[in-house]
């Protein structure tokens, strides 16, 4: 495939790399280690220039507000915005904005107003409630949340966990068993107000991001108004999977970048860092970690682009998603160990990105499907399995 | 612990987040030692001090790598009380 960057997609490029360079960057150099948050005082002169960019909720279909980017040119801008220490899972402290949760995109009209909107304005926020203590990569079978019919509504028993983003939103999207145990067609996506009495978060969960925490979550008869359900009642699955078969590319662009950055640093330091008398660089450890790290890289951001591409082209891409995710995820891991080995002591510090990225991408190879079940989506591709 | 010099001394320089109130009273501070404190807690506490009357207050600590959502729960905790919260590190 020929990815050769379109002149709209290098100006795009172009100036989301001069934006981290000149704005970013500095920037992060005055906070936390592990912030991920922009200064309030900082903010909407940053925001103010990614819409003048046209980039503000860049991966917002234009029907929806958002500039229409397609997939492709959307992972390009993503592999830039995430080359900095924060770039993981706060790519440019937000100022990009966010498309929130894109499962609302299947949501009626009215449902759109009340919550995909205020979202997009940044006047709501939402969480994705799908695992639960059970598990979270088998949903038709880990899924025990039951809904049961009540008058014109629904009524919700049960406990999520790991629901990132759940304290201090205004609304989530929770998927409840409406059937039988094992069937994906029993499954129904749920809108649920935060303030629903019964709804409430049990614990938050401290993990490897030292930012932001999960949360556990608990409903005791939680009523839900017969509006609230998302798409069809028992097509809660396909609302779940379809969805979070396209973010996997984006998500896996971000890994690219941060793999890039990484490998820059490398390469910087192997330059200028001397042992016995000779410059790293000249040692052919040192060249070999660089080589692979450049292999790796590579391979990524062709799995990542090949996916997007075949996305945008509504050709089958499921597959193409999950190797670009597996890919992604774990060469990114590969290359930052590498780097932090190359850096010696200096890589285990705070005062280099190395280490957060280090933390962060781990739950990368985790998060949004871990590597074993994008194995198994491409193996049932290959081979026709279940 | 008393919030005292010599109490706030002997608190290691890791990074963590701590919580301040008057002897047998309500959390009235809490802040965190970030990866760019100097110092870390103790000298976020060392920070402090000055403006807290000796012997009226006290204060714990969490040694922990996650301060920032440590922190932020804790600011979760107390949301509805009104409560002064301070924002240790380089931007605080």
């Amino acid at each position: 495939m020929n990815f050769e960057m379109t002149p709209e997609q290098e100006l795009f490029v172009g100036a989301v790399r001069r934006f981290v360079r000149e704005e970013i960057l500095p920037l992060e150099s005055r906070l936390d280690p592990d912030a991920d948050q922009a200064p309030a005082e900082e903010f909407p002169r940053l925001q103010r220039m990614a819409k003048q960019m046209g980039l503000y909720c860049y991966d917002v279909p234009a029907e929806l507000g958002g500039p229409g980017i397609d997939l492709l040119t959307q992972c390009l801008i993503t592999i830039e915005m995430s080359q900095h220490r924060a770039g993981l899972y706060a790519p440019c402290y937000g100022a990009f904005g966010a498309s929130g949760l894109a499962q609302l995109y299947e949501a009626t009209p009215d449902q759109q107003e009340r919550y995909l909107h205020p979202v997009l304005r940044g006047e709501k926020k939402g969480f994705f409630a799908l695992t639960e203590p059970s598990g979270g990569s088998d949903p038709a079978r880990a899924i025990r949340m039951r809904a049961v019919r009540s008058g014109d509504g629904w009524v919700l028993n049960g406990t999520k966990l790991y629901i990132s983003g759940a304290d201090g939103a205004d609304f989530g999207l929770v998927f409840a068993r409406t059937g039988e145990v094992g069937d994906r067609g029993s499954i129904t996506c749920f809108i649920v107000d935060a303030d629903t009495p019964g709804f409430r978060i049990a614990r938050v969960v401290h993990t490897l991001r030292n930012a932001k925490y999960a949360c556990e979550l608990e409903f005791d008869d939680v009523r839900v108004p017969g509006e609230n359900v998302l798409g069809e009642v028992n097509g809660g699955f396909e609302i779940a999977t379809k969805r979070l078969t396209r973010q996997r590319i984006p998500y896996s662009a971000g890994c690219v970048g941060v793999a890039i950055a990484a490998q820059a640093m490398a390469i910087s330091w192997a330059k200028t860092r001397e042992t016995f008398g000779a410059p790293l660089a000249s040692r052919q450890a040192i060249q070999w970690m660089v080589v692979d790290n450049e292999l790796d890289i590579r391979q990524a951001r062709g799995a990542v682009l090949e996916a997007a591409a075949r996305a945008d082209s509504d050709e089958p891409f499921r597959m193409e998603a999950a190797i670009a995710k597996l890919v992604a995820t774990e060469a990114a891991g590969r290359v930052v160990d590498r780097v932090m080995q190359i850096h010696g002591g200096a890589g285990m510090t705070k005062d280099l990105p190395l280490e957060r990225w280090y933390r962060e991408l781990r739950i990368r190879r985790v998060g949004e499907g871990p590597s074993e079940i994008q194995r198994m989506i491409v193996a049932r591709e290959l081979l026709g399995t279940k | 612990m008393p919030l005292e010099l010599p109490t706030v001394e002997r608190v290691g320089a890791y990074t963590g987040v701590f919580e301040v109130r008057p002897v047998g009273g309500q959390t009235v501070l809490a802040g965190y030692a970030g990866g760019a404190s100097p110092f870390g807690l103790r000298g976020e506490l060392l920070a402090i001090l000055p403006q807290m009357t000796p012997g009226r207050f006290e204060f714990r600590i969490e040694v922990t790598s996650s301060y920032l959502s440590r922190f932020s729960e804790l600011r979760g905790t107390f949301h509805d009380a009104d409560v002064l919260t301070k924002e240790a590190g380089p931007d605080g």
